[in-house]
């Protein structure tokens, strides 16, 4: 028999392998049921998607404090849950004097990135300060991060992608799930951030891979070869 | 056919009924998950299943409860990922509740005890382990194995060291109503 303080710490070790072994934290382990959010709210809505309130836009000023924000940040939108939110820690953005404004507006895509397909809105991100330019420091802006809700929990998800402004293009940026449908990048300040499927995402979306119908011939096998197993060590008995 | 051999090709027709019902998005679908839930509880109750509660059994449950909200606890509180309102919680909260409690009943409870008989308590906990990770394959794709699989272990792990399956049921509801707040 196995102490208990050592069940207790397998357990621990076998949470945690899993845990860093499931990309994508989803809810705890198991969002049964539901997931909790209300629909995508679309700045310009695609056909047959659901009657929705507008998609929030938010704004929110950083005191500034030997040149830097003072305070680390974390905002996000109003929706349940919330289509966008960025985290930025203290002294990260740069500006002569505050404070720092930071708007963020949701937009109706104008264009997508090149051999890809845009999912939901684009988010416009704006930082500004009285006294001029705000700037990323590199140093301590290396953890920023901005999170983006795709339009649902489908797999393959989208990826992140962001231009400092409509005359540029846009650039992948690397992306990683925090939620069964919200996407995870880097925030590189003022700019787009959008999410995408890549062409190869999208045609498997679209159903490139039956997915679902090798799942359930794979669970059926390993469930027929389980009553196998039973019936043959029975027959052996 | 064996008791565990029926009670996995209920447990598979019971999938079954979730992801025909569920379709096109059976992750989402609450009367899906409901039926899915009815079917294993009708099956548990007919394999009469008992799920005795304790003193011991809760607080079991409860310490799980903490172990397996650790991560994305620590997670949220480096990261401060943005944790959600309690806006349409309750709605929710009710049919997580009677799923959760109904998949515990079943795999814990009902396939733990007919494979315990059979092949002892690790077996047991094993195959509990294996259905949860598969269960939750078509919901949320293939990337949940491994947690779903880990939790599933512990999951049966408490079921042994209680000596019921509430002390799972307890862990797993509570999971997933923290769930909502932490997703």
């Amino acid at each position: 028999m196995i102490p208990a303080r050592r069940r207790w710490l397998a357990g621990a070790l076998l949470i945690g392998v899993g845990w860093l072994a499931s990309p994508g934290a989803i809810p705890v382990y198991d969002g049964i049921g539901a997931p909790p959010d209300e629909p995508y709210r679309y700045v310009a809505p695609p056909p047959g998607a659901p009657k929705t309130a507008p998609a929030t836009s938010l704004s929110t000023k950083a005191a500034v404090v030997a040149g830097a924000n003072a305070q680390g940040l974390s905002v996000q939108t109003s929706e349940t849950g919330p289509q966008m939110s960025v985290f930025v820690p203290q002294g990260s953005m740069a500006a002569s004097t505050g404070p720092i404004t930071i708007s963020i507006t949701p937009a109706a895509p104008t264009d997508a990135p090149k051999g890809a397909r845009v999912d939901g809105n684009v988010y416009v991100v704006a930082l500004t300060a009285p006294g001029g330019p705000v700037t990323l420091v590199p140093a301590k802006a290396f953890n920023s991060t901005m999170y983006l809700r795709a339009t649902d929990q489908r797999s393959p998800q989208p990826t992140m992608f962001f231009r400092r402004d409509p005359a540029s293009s846009w650039e992948a940026v690397s992306t990683s799930a925090a939620g069964l449908d919200v996407r995870v990048g880097p925030f590189r300040g003022a700019g787009q951030y959008v999410l995408a499927w890549t062409a190869a995402a999208a045609a498997k979306k679209s159903g490139g891979a039956p997915v679902l119908p090798l799942v359930l011939v794979g669970t059926l096998v390993v469930l027929l070869a389980i009553v196998l197993v039973v019936r043959l060590r029975a027959a052996r008995e | 056919m064996t008791r565990v051999g029926l009670l996995l090709v209920a447990f598979a027709v019971a999938v079954g009924l979730r992801l025909s019902l569920g379709e096109p998005d059976v992750a989402t679908d609450i009367p899906a998950a409901l039926a899915f839930a009815v079917a294993l509880l009708v099956v548990a109750a007919a394999a009469g299943t008992r799920v005795p509660l304790s003193r011991r059994a809760v607080l079991i449950g409860l310490a799980g409860l903490a172990l397996v909200c650790a991560p994305v606890a620590l997670e949220h509180l480096f990261t401060t990922r943005p944790v959600h309102g309690s806006q349409g919680f309750a709605g929710w909260a009710a049919a997580v509740v009677f799923v959760a409690t109904a998949e515990e009943v079943f795999l814990r409870g009902a396939l733990y005890d007919a494979a315990e008989r059979v092949w002892g308590p690790s077996a047991a906990i094993v195959l509990g382990a294996v259905c949860f990770a598969l269960l939750h394959v078509p919901l949320y794709g293939w990337h949940v194995l491994p947690l779903d699989l880990a939790v599933g272990l512990v999951l049966g792990g408490l079921r042994q060291g209680a000596g019921t399956a509430a002390a799972p049921a307890i862990t797993h509801v509570g999971a997933d109503l923290v769930g909502w707040f932490l997703r």
